[in-house]
């Protein structure tokens, strides 16, 4: 069967549905090295799985099993419940998005050319593509009428990687490749584009594997992470739950010193007994108000903009009641103590 | 004179019809070469086993360095195994090819696999097949040093397609040599200079197109300018010079065509006798004929061969060439009587004469005695390859044969003076000098002074006229045309007479009577040739070429 058929464009929002499957899958490489060891993992549609480790962990090769650039040696992985080795793998690529960390741009080629590349090999209408490539990089914020035409050598490194990340998107996959996209850009910018993609993740609601070694971006990024080792899963837990439960020994050591911080990122308003209070309204909405999902570090940046004793927590357009400052700073001491 | 003229005159002509030659030698040599270096060069990089690789890429570098003349011959040899044609167009531009190779592999290869691997996986990962790969990424990101291969290819070529003017595929290499041969210094730089400008033009022109297929964002310039995105891209550009190429190929192969598959009689000759108005133009007057095909420049140790192989049917040559009868090649006689008579004749000093009169008739002893049969067969003995004798035994030899001196007889004591006997430095002159000092040293009781090998006909003259040599033979066509400056006679007689009495009046110098060889022009066929259509004389020759023409 062919992969068109088997991945459907249209995503489909039931999120308890699998997507992808890893079904006992191993790598031993030539050299006799076992890269994956007997991996078992299920990522939902619309999730977005982070796959979390030390270099060398075999992160990248797990994901490279997926669009079969690297064949597994046992096991099966299965997409929308087809068995991948069965499809054409050209085909199967072309369904797939990826976004690598040296970006990949073909320096050849211009913006829109480079993001064209798979529409292209999937025959689209000149129209089409022209249309897909304004829309995407509008997505990133980079005007079509300034960057289509440019080389990837005339971009900044963040610029690039934006292109990088859309590029991935161009035909709208059912999944999403992406192995640490981030990596090489500055801190600075990778925040930057970390925010911009939480956001366009939001509207589009794809279905991603995402690599990282940074246990930061982990907990940012990842609907649920999967901490690797030596090609074997360490745990397998929402953010939350991988900072507050470490399940053994090892897990606990990689998060080392950071727990602390980290769960001020993985702590959500609404994980926490807080008591929201009356209070006065602002003029106006702030660009990053405060809702139920909010994190506690968020909730601590909030404060500092906006210099206010008191913020009002949304829930949509409607305000469910204010947080004090003294009541969020109790809080956080309560967090420090049980972690 | 008016010929030499006309020759000058249709020197610019020349030049254009040459310069095009050597472009189309070049462009199909190049276009051919890149045919076959660009994939080998692609397959050799996408090859996994490295044997494979450094075998090819060391063989090719192997021809690379044999020198290029060894080449040609080394290609001449090849295609007479193969029994084709080894003189022509077709061996030439097989040898051009063969050294047009090297870089382009070299560098197809360099420029596919410095492609970053990452950015193959990258299109590999986008679903690109590896046809895809080839054509839209590592192909276009080579283009630049590809380009460089070509570009120094094309200046090689450019260069080498001088030399295979010996083998008589044309080009600018027929002037050149020419006036390496004749000593006309304006003929090499006719030659040379436009095929250096054509150099310099061809490197120009490819980096113009080197720039216009390198894609704009792999170009440092492109990027600075930050030009608009052009109509012609990359691909298309490539479509479009694809196309002039195959449309060029296409049109210099039906030009070629038609010269190649005409039957009829194959002439070629040395670009000396092309060239020389008492050569070829003057023949063709003389004979009011034409060869129905262009004759091929030929360099003359490669005429005899192609001639003996049947490449060629017709050469130019000296009568009394060794290599005549060695290569089974027969002289037709000049029935018109169009090349001047070059009979060899003794010179002598009168005073010399006059103080050993015995010398008289040793010399007239000789008089008719050599035939050109004769003197072909001592030059071949003497210029062969294989165990040749030296000139003096040649000389001996044939004495002996004519009865001339006996075996067992001695020679005189040398008791009553001394002469001296010269020659020129060229085998037959050798021969002959030693000829003459043998049969005085046998025949009288003078002592001979060899001064033997002299560089040429005015050293041996004015060393005759102030007395430092007695003797020396020359040919009357020498004596009318280089020393007394008349213009040329065709009645041997005649040329005799006039020299004879000038000679003798203005230099007190004795002509004697002719050897009897006729060391001339002459155009020769092989015996097979010769026999299978009855042509014995130029003019039997002539209503041949005329037979073939209807
Ligand atoms: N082609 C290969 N041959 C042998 N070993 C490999 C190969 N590719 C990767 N490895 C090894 O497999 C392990 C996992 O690699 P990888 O999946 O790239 O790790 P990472 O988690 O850093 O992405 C590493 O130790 C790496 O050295
Ligand atoms: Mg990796």
């Amino acid at each position: 069967m062919p992969a068109s058929q088997l991945l459907g464009n249209d995503t489909n929002d039931d999120c308890s549905g699998t997507l992808l499957k890893f079904d006992n899958v191993s790598k031993i490489f030539p050299n006799g090295f076992k890269a994956v060891d007997n991996l078992n993992l299920e990522v939902k549609r619309g999730e977005t799985l982070v796959l979390l480790g030390t270099s060398g962990s075999g992160k990248t090769t797990t994901m490279k099993m997926v669009n079969r650039l690297i064949e597994p040696t046992s096991g099966k992985i299965y997409l929308n419940n087809e068995d991948i080795s069965i499809c054409d793998p050209i085909e199967l690529r072309r369904k797939i998005g990826y976004a690598i960390q040296h970006i990949g741009l073909f320096p050849h080629m211009t913006i829109a050319e480079n993001i064209a590349v798979v529409p292209k090999l999937l025959k689209w209408s000149k129209r089409q593509i022209s249309d897909r490539v304004d829309e995407l990089l509008d997505l990133v914020n980079l005007p079509p009428k300034e960057y289509r035409n440019r080389y990837p050598s005339q971009l900044s490194g963040g610029q690039k990687q934006r292109v990088g990340v859309i590029r991935a998107l161009a035909t709208d996959p059912s999944v999403i490749l992406m192995d640490e996209p981030f990596g090489a850009l500055d801190p600075i910018t990778r925040e930057q584009l970390q925010n911009e993609f939480l956001e366009l993740e939001s509207e589009i609601k794809k279905t991603i594997l995402f690599v990282t070694h940074d246990i930061y971006e982990a907990v940012k990024m990842g609907d649920r992470i999967v901490l690797l080792d030596e090609g074997k899963i360490q745990q397998l837990a929402t953010p939350q739950k991988l900072v507050e439960n470490p399940a053994s020994e090892f897990v606990e050591q990689f998060l080392g010193r950071h727990r602390f911080q980290l769960s001020l990122y993985t702590k959500k308003l609404k994980h926490l007994n807080i008591e929201l209070q009356d209070g006065t309204p602002p003029e106006k909405k702030s660009d990053n108000h405060l809702t139920m999902r909010s994190s506690l570090i968020e909730t601590m940046d909030a404060f500092k903009v906006n210099k206010r004793k008191e913020l009002p927590v949304y829930s949509s357009k409607k305000i469910l009641g204010f947080l004090k400052r003294s009541i969020l700073l109790d809080t956080i001491t309560e967090v420090l103590h049980t972690v | 004179m008016n010929q030499i003229k006309d020759f000058y005159n249709n020197l610019g002509s020349e030049i254009l019809r040459l310069s095009i030659q050597h472009l189309e030698l070049t462009l199909i040599a190049m276009v051919i070469a890149i045919l076959i270096a660009v994939p080998l060069g692609i397959i050799i990089a996408k090859t996994k086993t490295r044997i494979i690789q450094s075998a090819t890429l060391s063989s090719i570098s192997m021809v690379q360095t044999i020198p290029s003349l060894a080449l040609i011959a080394f290609v001449m040899i090849i295609f007479k195994a193969a029994g084709l044609h080894t003189i022509g167009f077709f061996p030439g531009i097989t040898a051009l090819v063969v050294y047009a190779l090297l870089p382009i592999v070299r560098n197809t290869y360099t420029g596919i696999s410095q492609v970053e691997p990452s950015t193959i996986e990258v299109a590999k990962s986008m679903g690109m097949t590896k046809t895809q790969i080839l054509f839209r990424v590592e192909l276009p990101l080579s283009i630049p040093v590809i380009m460089a291969g070509i570009k120094i290819s094309t200046t090689w070529t450019i260069g080498l397609a001088t030399l295979v003017s010996l083998i008589g595929a044309g080009g600018l290499g027929d002037l050149i040599f020419s006036g390496i041969r004749n000593v006309r210094e304006s003929y090499i730089i006719a030659g040379a200079v436009p095929a250096a400008v054509m150099a310099l033009i061809a490197e120009w022109l490819l980096g113009k197109i080197e720039l216009s297929l390198t894609p704009d964002g792999i170009q440092d310039e492109a990027l600075h300018s930050n030009k608009k995105p052009r109509f012609l891209t990359p691909q298309r550009k490539l479509v479009l010079v694809g196309i002039g190429f195959a449309v060029l190929v296409a049109f210099l192969t039906f030009r070629m065509l038609p010269s190649s598959h005409k039957k009829g009689i194959v002439p070629g000759f040395e670009a000396e006798f092309i060239a020389r108005p008492d050569g070829l133009p003057g023949l063709y007057k003389k004979y009011n004929f034409k060869f129905n095909k262009k004759p091929k420049h030929l360099d003359t140790g490669l005429m005899y061969k192609a001639c003996e192989t049947g490449s060629i049917d017709v050469i130019d040559g000296f009568s009394t060439d060794g290599r005549i009868p060695a290569f089974g090649l027969v002289a037709l006689k000049d029935d018109k009587k169009f090349f001047p008579p070059y009979y060899a004749t003794p010179l002598v000093r009168e005073n010399t004469l006059k103080k050993f009169p015995e010398l008289r008739s040793v010399i007239a002893s000789l008089a008719g005695k050599i035939s050109e049969t004769d003197m072909q067969k001592m030059n071949y003995s003497v210029s062969r390859e294989k165990d040749p004798i030296d000139p003096k035994q040649a000389a001996k030899r044939f004495l002996i044969e004519k009865g001339l001196i006996s075996v067992d007889s001695e020679p005189g004591d040398g008791s009553a003076g001394i002469v001296a006997v010269g020659c020129k430095d060229y085998t037959e002159q050798s021969i002959i000098g030693q000829m003459l000092s043998i049969l005085i040293e046998y025949n009288t009781d003078l002592k001979v002074d060899r001064k033997l090998n002299l560089g040429g006909t005015m050293i041996c003259f004015n060393a005759l006229t102030n007395g430092d040599l007695d003797l020396y033979v020359d040919y009357t066509g020498t004596v009318l045309m280089s020393i007394l400056k008349k213009p040329p006679v065709s009645s041997p007689e005649k040329a005799f007479n006039i020299s004879h009495s000038n000679l003798k009046e203005k230099y007190r110098i004795l002509m004697t009577e002719p050897l009897g060889f006729n060391n001339t022009y002459t155009l020769t066929v092989r015996k097979g040739f010769s026999k299978k259509y009855n042509v014995k004389t130029i003019s039997d020759l002539v209503k041949l070429v005329q037979k073939k023409k209807n």
